[in-house]
């Protein structure tokens, strides 16, 4: 099976060209790189209102959004939805509960996440700040790629829906460092497959992958977490980085590697404006 | 294809390593990167000469 598999590639590599949006200047200037990221996907995809780039592949392929809107009536995600809702009113053992840990007490506040914190020097994602309020209280740590920190996320991106991103990348080396390496990680090829991130979902947004409609980077963040058939389960934005390394056959970092959480402030630094969609289904 | 490629070499090579040609391709690197034996590679441009 696996040489007719290879074949399908071969063929379809054949007529693939691939384009990057044009490089930013020598100094690390995140306000270009989001005008070159932004131009790059609304002409390429001039037909796609721009909100609706959160929707994935939804947004690229009308016969799966289809399928999709008769499905979102009885949403996979609910579950997780309700359950992270129970997690985040029920008090940790000393009384305090998540709320105390957040602004707003952690209502409505998913698209402002990842921040840089400028004591720390670090980019601090939702699903970090999470497992830090735990710690603090005296819990343990959940795993950061599904269940209870996905029920958790999943009831945070609730109560944000609709609200714009809005990343903001201060004017401090560290947090400009922040963002290049994560932009760098983004482009660049690994793995026995030899795809970077952006292979897939820069150059070829809409195209399919075996039966997979590839999504656009651009909102890509929004719709996290998502319910996916193919996990039979919910899973975090760590999740979708350990699996799409694994996928090309590359080594995955650890979930919430430095790494990581740089990538995602680059690419949440890239949908600024557009509204959180998460929980999200995808097939 | 015959056309397109009438050396077979040069179709087996962007087989075996197309980023050499076009270094935006997504093609995997199937005989660089040892994702297929040589046998598999000289089946797989068998059979795109078939087309």
């Amino acid at each position: 099976m696996r040489i007719f598999r290879a074949i399908a590639v071969v063929l379809a590599a054949l007529v693939v060209v691939g384009a990057r949006p044009a490089a930013a200047a020598d100094s690390i200037d995140p306000d270009t790189g989001f005008k070159a990221f932004r131009d790059y996907f609304t002409k390429r995809f001039p037909n796609v209102p721009l909100n609706d780039f959160v929707n994935g592949p939804y947004s690229m392929d009308a016969e799966l959004r289809k399928q999709w809107e008769a499905i979102d009536d009885f949403s996979p995600y609910d579950f997780a939805i309700d359950r992270g809702k129970e997690m985040f009113a029920t008090p940790f053992k000393n009384g305090k509960s998540y709320g105390d840990c957040f602004p707003d007490s952690g209502i409505g506040i998913r698209q402002n996440y990842p921040y840089f914190d400028d004591k720390t020097g670090e980019v601090i994602t939702l699903e970090l700040a999470l497992n830090r309020c735990r710690e603090a209280n005296g819990e343990e740590p959940y795993s950061y790629v599904k269940d209870e920190m996905a029920s958790l996320t999943a009831y945070m991106a609730f109560t944000s829906r609709g609200k714009p991103f809005d990343i903001k990348i201060p004017n401090d080396p560290r947090a400009l460092a922040a963002y290049e390496k994560g932009e760098e990680y983004f482009y660049t090829r690994r793995g026995q497959l030899n795809f970077s991130c952006a292979s897939c979902h820069v150059q070829n947004p809409g195209n399919h992958i075996r039966t997979e409609v590839l999504a656009p980077a651009l909102g890509i963040v929004a719709a996290m977490p998502i319910y996916r058939s193919e996990w039979n389960g919910m899973g975090t934005m760590s999740r979708r980085l350990v699996t799409c390394n694994s996928q090309v056959r590359g080594v995955p970092l650890k979930p919430q590697d430095e790494l990581y959480r740089d990538v995602e402030y680059y690419l949440s630094y890239m949908s600024n404006g557009l509204p959180i969609s998460g929980p999200g289904a995808r097939p | 294809m015959k056309t397109r490629f009438p050396d077979r070499k040069e179709l087996r090579g962007i087989v075996f390593d197309e980023t050499k040609r076009n270094p935006q391709t997504v093609m995997p690197p199937f005989g660089r990167n040892l994702i297929l034996t040589d046998g598999e590679i000289e089946a797989i441009v068998d059979f795109l000469y078939t087309r």
